[in-house]
């Protein structure tokens, strides 16, 4: 019973290493590198953070350290902030939770599935700020599909102006007199 | 291979070590039962190192059950070393070539060599891309 045991446990465990070992050999493998302090969403949070004019940064500053420092919200209420201060905070915040979801989002590998996102991203556009390149992209896919509606839209008022006009060219057959 | 690799494939030998410098060498004592799993946990631990620091796309676990695979490994060599243990205090053992006659050292120092060489060779392959990869990491944040 012990040998089968033993027997039976090292051949599972060599021929899984042998292959597993392939596997991993003829997979891609990333190397991961050095983790980094701040994860890359804060980091691109902090450069637009800078990028927007007459909001202090210092606000934000001193109200992550009051939150760092377990301060309730109603204690931070009672501070009596300004307005501009708590605009500014909410326009960042906004901001950083337009990035975090643009990075979240999944990325379609197959064209089909690309042209269907920018016709998705494209009814929301209006919506968002016309600041990153995707947008850009889904608006110049959704000018292109109005001209492409436009110009179906004309030919086939053309065609049908055709169709009117060989009509009234053609001559009308006289019907058979039956005697 | 960069001095930081040395040092990272020497710490985990650690165990290694102690068996030979410490139990054989200075105790003189029969270090045959305790080199094995040694040598197994090694490759364990260098396997460990390597796929915290490697990224498989799509969710493939490979290297998770690669990892699970090593460790049985290194627990069948840890059990077989307990009774090749028992067999090195017993009068059965007559000196170093009669443990070639126990089927406990074969599976002991099968199964260690196999999850050691496995680990070494999967950090020859892959250690320096990681160094590469934390070369690059360090300059952009300089």
């Amino acid at each position: 019973m012990y040998d089968v045991f033993i027997l039976g446990l090292m051949t599972v465990g060599i021929s899984s290493v042998v292959v597993f070992s392939y596997k991993i050999f003829h997979s891609r493998v990333y190397p991961v590198g050095i983790v980094r302090r701040m994860p890359v969403a804060q980091e691109c949070v902090d450069e637009r953070s800078a990028e927007l004019p007459a909001s202090p940064r210092r606000f934000q500053q001193e109200l992550m350290s009051l939150l760092e420092k377990e301060w309730s919200i109603g204690e931070i209420a009672d501070l009596h902030l300004s307005e501009t201060d708590i605009e500014g905070h909410l326009q960042r915040v906004k901001v950083f939770a337009k990035n975090y979801s643009k990075q979240r989002r999944p990325r379609p590998q197959s064209g089909r599935e690309q042209y269907r996102l920018a016709l998705r991203l494209g009814e929301t556009a209006s919506l968002e700020r016309e600041d990153s390149a995707l947008e850009v992209e889904v608006k110049l896919h959704s000018k292109q599909f109005e001209d492409f509606e436009k110009r179906i839209r004309r030919l086939e008022i053309e065609s049908v102006q055709k169709v009117q006009e060989a009509a009234e060219e053609k001559p009308q057959p006289q019907p058979p007199v039956v005697h | 291979m960069a001095p930081e690799s040395w040092l990272k494939i020497s710490l985990p030998a650690f165990p290694v070590a102690f068996t030979i410098f410490g139990v054989w060498l200075y105790w003189r004592e029969n270090p045959l039962p305790l080199l094995a799993p040694s040598v197994a946990f090694w490759g364990v631990v260098v396997l460990f190192y390597l796929f915290s620091h490697l990224d498989l796309p799509d969710g493939r676990s490979y290297s998770l059950f690669l990892i699970i695979a090593a460790t049985s490994l290194w627990m069948v060599s840890a059990i077989t070393s307990h009774n090749l243990g028992r067999f090195v205090i017993s009068t059965r053992y007559s000196g170093f070539w009669s443990v070639f006659g126990s089927a406990d050292f074969w599976y002991a120092y099968i199964c260690a060599a196999v999850a050691c060489g496995t680990g070494l060779r999967h950090f020859l392959r892959y250690e320096p891309e990681i160094v590469e990869q934390i070369r690059k990491d360090r300059e952009s944040i300089e």
